[in-house]
């Protein structure tokens, strides 16, 4: 049962600290699974101490996202194939987005809310993080998805002469 | 190093053009001391003082900028002047702090280090030619993307986009299946042979010789997409049938199975494309829709149909005349009606026990009542169940005058249906019978009768009996064969064949 008075402290990886409401932290599969299994004291969950690697900037901006989605239903809907599409994101999720920064650094952060909303186990945030960076990456070439993924080829001159040759096709 | 080697390129040059003056000395040096009388160790050129000059100012503008105080993000920046030649040079200097070993922090944002799962998730946004370019970025997305559930992809085109170029159109989402996003036009970048223009003016040369390659890309797109994701159907739109286009087709889709292929094609008479050779598609279900060239290929098609009839479960064929050559609704009519199939034909298709649906989008003039009444007579005996069975015809009209009639004199083969609101008020308010076992509808052609010589007034009978399998969806679908079909309407294709 949830008490929506009832509030949390959560313990960054640099350690700050930020408490928020229990009704902001149900959409949040592992702080619930945290503070129900480790039955801590004073309701304050140390989130570096169960390996969380969340930062201060991270952390706010998925408390941000958060309270603005606290009142959505639960539990979140699994989608099918037929029904995932990366074009429907909400207009504030993507006003939410794209008010990050720089560009290098909306990328960075992307990752790092990516990567936080995984861990927390946030499946909204954790979609609408992922088809915005799907969007990104949508009709782009090989080169320009490792330029945008900031990814190195590893493959040998073997494998790249292969996969040149293989996907000549959606490279022009 | 850059003036350094820009320097020793530009003497390089002079060497080439004045050997004589600038003679290589190489020879008579010491390895050891080229620093020290300004020899280049790599190319044993001269190097010109000035580029020692630059490198050294460089060096110790370097180590200024560095000992300065830098932004938070480590970054130090200087200009410099540089006294080269009759003008100053200003030479900016950046030098940030980078550190050798991957911290956590950027380990987690690099997405080839983040979980399988995390990977799943994002690549299940992707659409199949974006998933096939992120396998071709490294190894770990390549594992990724080829150890992952095999996604579906509704259906693909291969279309003729003009006379000499083929494309390959993907879906751009699962909501809007038939929209194209990509236009993958295969560039021709081979001139024909000149004694093949004469061939390709007359239509000789269709397919064999020139399209090769760019079906050996298409080919290729496809084979990537099957090793990630199954295929559901494969249209295959305004090309010319040849054996050589059928064989590629086939070697597409080998061993991998579709559900059904969608051919809509041209056929010429001097080609003579062995149509038998498609019963070697795996796929479930075929559409033919020709539009012959010639008077001559019916019977060829008759034969194809004789022998698929084994190999696919439902088969639907379209043939039309190319009216514009012949300018005459006379031969265009007439191709139909001398080759259409007849009662025992039909007969002999719906005993069959692999075809359970067979569609002829063409005047089966020879088809009687009693052929009509024989079939359904035979598909409520038969003793299988599993898989709903049926027909669809094109017939003169007076073999469905009292069809209806007839067949509820017969026993009735389950409990009556009622037939619903929207069978009623449906296209041109067509009859149909519909029980529990069974399904029969009587569709009338609209026709142009204001001509001097009217038609013979046409009517479309759709039958099956309902099997237990639930595939009753393919009977009734009108996806692919759509309720306006009309057989005298204009053929589809954009384009005045070559």
């Amino acid at each position: 049962r949830i008490y929506p008075l009832m509030r949390v402290t959560l313990t960054t990886s640099d350690g700050a600290s930020v408490t928020v409401s229990r009704q902001l932290t149900k959409h949040s599969g592992f702080i619930e699974k945290a503070i129900t299994d480790m039955a801590v004291d004073d309701n304050a969950v140390p989130l570096s101490a169960v390996a969380v690697d969340v930062d201060d900037a991270t952390l706010k901006l998925v408390i941000e996202w958060l309270t603005e989605h606290r009142d959505d239903a639960l539990p979140y809907p699994e989608k099918t194939d037929e029904e995932r599409r990366a074009d429907d994101i909400p207009a504030w999720d993507q006003a939410f987005v794209q008010k990050w920064d720089t560009k290098e650094d909306q990328q960075q952060t992307l990752y790092a809310v990516i990567t936080a909303a995984d861990k927390l186990d946030i499946k909204g945030l954790l979609d609408m993080t992922c088809k915005t960076l799907a969007n990104k990456i949508n009709g782009k070439t090989v080169e320009e998805m490792r330029e945008i993924l900031q990814l190195e080829c590893d493959f040998t001159e073997e494998e790249l002469a292969e996969i040149r040759k293989e996907n000549a096709w959606c490279e022009n | 190093s850059f003036p350094h080697v820009r320097c020793a390129s530009i003497a390089c040059l002079i060497s080439r053009i004045t050997p004589n003056r600038m003679p290589r000395c190489h020879n008579v040096l010491d390895s050891d001391s080229d620093s020290e009388i300004g020899w280049s160790r790599t190319l044993d050129l001269p190097r010109s003082r000035q580029s020692r000059k630059i490198e050294e100012l460089v060096r110790t503008a370097a180590q200024a900028t560095a000992n300065e105080p830098g932004t938070s993000k480590g970054l130090r920046t200087s200009t410099s002047r540089l006294f080269l030649g009759p003008a100053a040079k200003r030479i900016k200097l950046e030098v940030r702090e980078v550190e050798d070993t991957e911290t956590e922090d950027d380990k987690r944002r690099n997405i080839a280090n983040w979980p399988g799962d995390l990977l799943n998730h994002l690549i299940d946004y992707l659409p199949i030619d974006d998933r096939i370019k992120m396998r071709c970025t490294c190894r770990r997305l390549r594992d990724i993307v080829d150890n992952q559930e095999m996604m579906h992809t509704y259906e693909i085109y291969i279309k003729r986009l003009d006379e000499a170029e083929i494309g390959l159109f993907l879906p751009v989402s699962r909501k809007e299946g038939r929209f194209v996003i990509h236009n993958k036009k295969f560039t021709w970048k081979e001139r024909p042979l000149l004694r093949t223009i004469p061939e390709m003016r007359r239509g000789m040369v269709n397919w064999t010789r020139h399209h090769r390659t760019r079906m050996g890309r298409i080919r290729t797109a496809i084979k990537a997409m099957f090793r990630i994701s199954m295929i559901y159907r494969i249209n295959v739109e305004q090309v010319n049938l040849s054996n050589s286009f059928i064989r590629d087709l086939i070697r597409v889709m080998n061993g991998n199975e579709i559900h059904s292929l969608d051919l809509s094609v041209q056929m010429f008479e001097q080609e003579r494309p062995d149509l038998t050779l498609l019963n070697n598609v795996p796929a479930k279900s075929i559409a033919l829709s020709v539009r012959l060239k010639d008077r001559e290929p019916l019977p060829h098609i008759e034969r194809f149909l004789n022998i698929s009839i084994h190999t696919f479960k439902q088969i639907i064929i379209d043939v039309r005349q190319d009216s514009w050559k012949f300018k005459s609704s006379l031969h265009y009519r007439k191709s139909y009606e001398e080759y259409g199939i007849n009662d025992a034909a039909l007969m002999h298709y719906m005993s069959g026990d692999v075809c359970n649906f067979l569609r002829l989008k063409v005047i089966c003039r020879y088809i009687t009542k009693e052929g009509v009444l024989s079939a359904i007579l035979h598909l409520r005996t038969r003793e299988d169940t599993e898989a709903s069975r049926g027909f669809c015809v094109l017939v003169h009209r007076q073999v469905t005058d009292n069809l209806i009639a007839n067949v509820k004199s017969l026993s009735q083969f389950g409990d009556e249906l009622p037939t619903t609101d929207a069978a009623k008020t449906n296209y041109d308010g067509h009859r149909s019978y519909h029980t529990v076992g069974e399904y029969l509808e009587i569709r009338n052609i609209k026709q142009d009768m204001t001509k001097d010589k009217p038609p013979p007034p046409l009517s479309e009978v759709r039958y099956f009996r309902k099997g237990s399998d639930e595939k009753e969806k393919y009977m009734t679908c009108r996806v692919d064969d759509d309720i306006r079909w009309d057989p005298f309407e204009q053929p589809k294709f954009q384009h005045r064949p070559v």
